[in-house]
């Protein structure tokens, strides 16, 4: 994944102007990254093949089971809440994924649930709508 | 605001996983109503307020409400099942205290003269202190070297992203408008500390804890107590401030530093792990320090060398002030403005955390589901009121999502934000200097600072691939 993104960024830095070494433009420091990502990968990439564990290699464990389906609902959530943010408008998009949230994190009781949503919702929404004036989006649905 | 930030501080550190880079993340948006100095100061006061809240789950727990309180739980929570974590409690806030009003008298002699001779830096000059940050943070820091290293790479990488400040040309925006204003700090640290620590949370679900409940009258140490825990509070504030000043995770490097050295140097180093105070007035002690000392180059360099300072750092910049050694002369109000808060901070939070501590520890009652849907949407909104873009939004799920995986993986986040932060100005320093020496490499090196300071990092890696080798042919 890592190698594969600096591949990829090198290619895309050939594409920008690199000018001279007396006077360098916009492409030649991302290509020096560029190379030195490939190269980090490449060396993490033998590692790895070797099949060296040792201290800070180890990783964690990925869940599995209803683990792992609360992790992905989680991220799924937030991705619809994004989709919906400008047809919806924030509040009822925030009600939503706040409902859904505390339901996956273990709340039971429809009531609860919503009564959670909906204080989340509004208050988020006065915080930063009111208070902070920030121009939520109000939807274009409604 | 002092306050405010003082207690938003306390309780993100007791609250394990979100941790002050997190909370200031979250906090940014709301600071635009604020001028820079009201900013900075509630953003200082999270970072070092955070220290503070930290050791109570620590030691009525065992569970490290920050990174930099885990040293705590080793002898804060034997101290508290044999009934005395109140005196832990006491005297990890005094230690806190002492070492931080310390760290900024300290701070405010240090920072001065040291701005003042940054004054002489020039574009070489500062490319090679912000390229040494990234060396020693990425040598010293959490994961291996390598991985580091390759966090550094992707924080360069997403700096490089957006409209090239010195050419004008878009770069890797794939056409996207938006993105040619680059891609924030704000998302970025927001995602992979805030979401993808919620991410990380709903792996398992766990119940209210059982907190071990705590008596004012309790709180008191006694003669001897303080007698042991003096000395290795003043210790440690030493350590911490030295260790701070220093690139890389200084709270978290100076509390093992200041526990290692308590036990080295102690009377009684068997009751080390039982629950001997010096462990906890020492470490604590050490982290509050370590904040005052990290807030030295950012001050009087204008260059972060951790996270909770990129984010300050971040904030100067979204309220349009240029961090730098100029800032104590063109903003000395935000200067003088953020140290006078810092011991005004130091008194609020020893009043704070003494006689609430049950109140803070009962923070740890608010159910999860709760606590995470908040989190979550914060961090949404408050990305999106960044810059008023859905495009923000998407960034800092991305960045969820992406830290999620690091964690799992074992990356430290760290190099990955100051990769991001330091990004800009590593670039626009290294095109300067090649302008200024014409394409002449050498005349850049031989710079007496530039070379001091390129030789260091070079010895650091020199040094520490020698001992890693040393240690895997053992």
């Amino acid at each position: 994944m890592f190698l594969f993104t600096g591949i990829l960024y090198f290619i895309s830095s050939l594409l920008l102007p690199m000018g001279t070494i007396e006077a360098p433009k916009g492409g030649l420091f991302p290509l020096i990254v560029a190379v030195f990502i490939m190269a980090i990968s490449i060396s993490l990439l033998f590692r790895s093949l070797k099949g060296g564990a040792e201290g800070g290699d180890q990783i964690e464990p990925f869940p599995k089971g209803a683990d792992r389906n609360r992790v992905l609902a989680g991220f799924v959530s937030l991705l619809i809440f994004a989709l919906c943010l400008k047809a919806l408008g924030y509040l009822i998009s925030a009600i939503g994924l706040m409902a859904v949230i505390v339901r996956l994190f273990g709340l039971r009781g429809w009531a609860k649930i919503a009564l959670a949503a909906a204080l989340t919702g509004f208050l988020s929404y006065y915080l930063f709508a009111v208070i902070l004036e920030v121009p939520l989006p109000r939807g274009e649905v409604f | 605001m002092c306050f405010l930030g003082c207690l938003l501080g306390t309780i993100v550190g007791v609250l394990p996983g979100l941790g002050p880079v997190g909370a200031m993340a979250l906090l940014i948006p709301s600071t635009f109503v604020l001028g820079p100095t009201s900013a900075m100061i509630m953003l200082a006061g999270i970072f070092y307020g955070a220290m503070y809240g930290g050791s109570t789950t620590s030691i009525l727990l065992n569970i490290p409400g920050e990174a930099a309180s885990v040293v705590t739980c080793i002898d804060g929570y034997k101290m508290a099942l044999k009934g005395r974590a109140g005196a832990a409690l006491a005297v990890s806030a005094v230690g806190s205290f002492v070492a931080g009003t310390l760290g900024v008298v300290a701070l405010m002699f240090f920072a001065p003269p040291l701005a003042t001779f940054a004054l002489a830096f020039g574009p070489p000059e500062y490319f090679s202190l912000a390229l040494l940050g990234l060396i020693f943070l990425s040598q010293m820091g959490g994961g291996t070297p390598s991985k580091s290293y390759l966090m550094v790479g992707f924080g360069l990488l997403l700096g490089t992203i957006g409209t090239d400040m010195m050419s004008g040309i878009t770069r890797f925006t794939f056409g996207n408008v938006e993105l040619s204003q680059g891609i924030e700090l704000v998302p970025v640290a927001m995602g992979l500390y805030g979401i993808g620590e919620v991410l990380l949370i709903a792996e398992r679900i766990t119940g209210i804890p059982q907190i071990i409940k705590v008596k004012l009258r309790e709180l008191f140490p006694t003669a001897t107590e303080w007698k042991r825990a003096i000395s290795p509070m003043f210790r440690g504030g030493f350590v911490g401030f030295i260790i701070g000043l220093i690139p890389g995770p200084a709270a978290i490097l100076s509390t093992f530093l200041a526990y290692a050295l308590e036990k080295k140097i102690s009377k009684h180093p068997e009751d080390f792990g039982k629950g001997a105070i010096e462990g906890v007035a020492g470490p604590e002690a050490a982290n509050n320090a370590a904040t005052a000392g990290s807030m030295v180059p950012l001050l009087a360099l204008g260059i972060p060398f951790a996270p909770p300072t990129a984010m300050l750092m971040g904030a100067l910049m979204i309220h349009g002030v240029q961090p730098g050694p100029l800032l104590m002369k063109q903003c000395p109000e935000i200067f003088w403005g953020v140290i006078a808060s810092m011991y005004i901070g130091n008194v609020v939070l020893l009043i704070l955390n003494l006689p609430l501590v049950s109140v803070f520890a009962s923070i740890m009652r608010i159910p999860q589901h709760l606590l995470m849907g908040i989190i979550l949407v914060l961090c949404l909104v408050g990305s999106f009121s960044i810059n008023n873009s859905i495009l923000d939004v998407y960034i800092v799920i991305g960045m969820g999502l992406l830290g999620y995986i690091l964690k799992k993986l074992k990356f430290d986040l760290a190099p990955l934000i100051l990769g991001l932060v330091l990004g800009p100005m590593i670039e626009k320093d290294f095109r300067q200097s090649l302008f200024i020496a014409r394409g002449d490499i050498w005349l850049i090196l031989n710079r007496p600072i530039t070379m001091a300071l390129l030789g260091t990092g070079l010895a650091v890696i020199l040094t520490s691939t020698l001992l890693r080798l040393r240690r895997t042919h053992r």
